[in-house]
């Protein structure tokens, strides 16, 4: 049986909330119209593609985000303050492990921004714990000044410059080995007392933003590339 | 070419054999099918494919031989005529068995001839197959290898408890579906939508996960290294890393191997198993 693909279009500013349902074939496309940071008024189309577990942002052409092993959306597509798409994805785990990752993503001056990507629940199936968890709760505004909130608090400012949330400053020394989850590539990067915006969850993992790319800093030395790059 | 010495009824029922239990009902009502009582049959074969084997439509017992597990899957398609096998004339036929290597799929395929035409209901045995191929689908990523593993890894576990995928409920008896995050996920939920013609056609969209779960199911191998656990590889780099991983920095826990993103775990005690 041929499976079409199917076209949404939604509007962000009647509806902010896309259906599950509406995002659920192997094979969907949607249309979220919203604004930029400097409130120009956009589009970014978001296909899912559960055949190959890949989640792709377009807002033209040659501007596009990709998130890899995406395999459902655990919570509807929301737009928060009318400028930042929120994605709530289940990601693969393993026998027995339930993984979720929290994206925000936001557009200015035609490009496309992940201002947040970290992993917001890791449940062991097993026997029903949690390994981690951070609820992401919603998002404040005031003239353009953005606060994302977690587990109740104001927990990240938005760092205009970089456009994304941050809610610390981590210091990078020395020699690095880099994978990356879309392949597991490998590479080394060197640093020298060198400081970039990161975000640190419930004291557990520090996601770092380097040079337009997040990492999660994992064991000592190593660094884990959080891939945005569709090629 | 074929290997037509194999008796298959030797080896009756044991942990490994594969039922694929179908009923024709004749005319009208539920159920897709149609055209002939080799409709069932021909889900398995096609006629593009080596095979060899006899039928008897006095005994009703068709057994085939396929010459490889790459011929079995491509042969895995439903066509709605066989010119090969013809059609029955008259009366009905009993049990199909199609043998590769040390697996069996027996086919209860009672038919009655009719000018009326078939239609099949589905064994209950049959949507639990479904249910391992779904979940295996739905677990793995596109790559051949990596569902192979992790179908080999619910068949140790199905070992381990003397259970098979017939079981209606053999998830329950592997952990339950809160093991398996992929139930009712899309992956999931397409190909237990999906009819057996598509998810077995060459050009399916799970394909390669669906042949790697296919053959994990029938072959000898195991494609995990002995393995009971799996996991994404990259989770391992960030922080917090749930239960596999947690047991692996732990000790209890050694890698079997790694397939594309998933690494594959055993217990570091050869006498523990799981769960």
């Amino acid at each position: 049986m041929k499976k079409f693909l199917t076209l949404f279009i939604i509007n962000a500013f009647v509806f902010n909330q896309v259906s599950l349902s509406q995002l659920s074939q192997s094979k969907d496309s949607i249309i979220l119209h919203l604004l930029s940071l400097e409130d120009k008024e956009v589009s970014v189309k978001i296909d899912f593609d559960g055949r190959n577990d890949e989640l792709v942002l377009e807002l033209n052409t040659n501007e596009k985000i990709c998130i890899f092993e995406a395999r459902y959306l655990s919570q509807d597509i929301k737009i928060l303050s009318q400028r930042f798409i929120e994605l709530q994805i289940g990601v693969r785990g393993g026998s027995g492990v339930s993984v979720h990752r929290y994206v925000l993503i936001c557009i200015s001056g035609d490009k496309l921004y992940k201002s947040v990507d970290v992993i917001s629940l890791v449940k062991n199936l097993v026997d029903g714990s949690i390994d981690c968890q951070v609820d992401f709760t919603g998002l404040t505004e005031k003239n353009k000044s953005f606060e994302l909130i977690a587990n109740g608090e104001k927990a990240f400012h938005f760092d205009s410059e970089n456009k994304i949330f941050c809610n610390g400053l981590e210091n990078l020394n020395g020699l690095y080995y880099v994978n990356s989850d879309k392949d597991l590539s490998s590479k080394q990067l060197n640093f020298n007392n060198e400081k970039f915006p990161s975000i640190c969850v419930n004291q557990t993992a520090i996601y770092i933003f380097i040079k337009h790319k997040w990492y999660v800093e994992s064991h000592e030395n190593h660094l884990m590339e959080l891939t945005s790059c569709c090629n | 070419m074929f290997d037509m010495s194999h008796q298959v009824w030797d080896n009756m029922p044991e942990f490994g054999l594969v039922y694929l239990p179908w009923s024709f009902d004749r005319g009208g009502g539920g159920g897709g099918g149609g055209g002939n009582p080799f409709d069932a049959m021909n889900f398995l074969l096609s006629d593009d494919r080596p095979y060899g084997g006899n039928w008897s439509a006095s005994s009703g017992i068709i057994t085939i031989y396929e010459s490889s597990a790459e011929a079995f899957f491509t042969s895995c398609r439903l066509i709605q005529n066989s010119s090969t096998w013809g059609i029955t004339p008259a009366g009905s036929f009993g049990t199909a068995l199609v043998n590769y290597h040390d697996a069996l799929i027996l086919q209860n395929a009672v038919a009655s001839v009719s000018p009326y035409g078939f239609t099949f209901q589905e064994d209950p045995s049959l949507n639990a197959l479904k249910q391992y191929l779904a979940i295996v689908a739905g677990e793995s990523l596109s790559i051949e290898g990596e569902a192979q593993g992790i179908g080999s890894v619910i068949m140790n576990r199905l070992k381990f408890v003397c259970a098979s995928i017939l079981d209606e409920n053999f998830v329950s008896k592997i952990g339950g579906e809160g093991q398996y995050d992929a139930i009712g996920d899309v992956i999931y939920n397409d190909v237990m939508g999906d009819s057996w013609e598509d998810i077995f056609s060459p050009g399916y969209k799970y394909a390669s996960r669906i042949s790697g779960a296919s053959t994990a199911l029938l072959s000898d191998k195991d494609y995990s290294y002995g393995a009971y656990f799996w996991n994404g590889t990259y989770q391992y780099f960030t922080q917090c890393i749930g239960f596999n991983w947690n047991e692996y920095n732990k000790g209890t826990f050694i890698i079997t191997q790694s397939i594309g993103g998933t690494t594959f775990f055993k217990y570091k005690d050869p006498n523990k198993h799981w769960p």
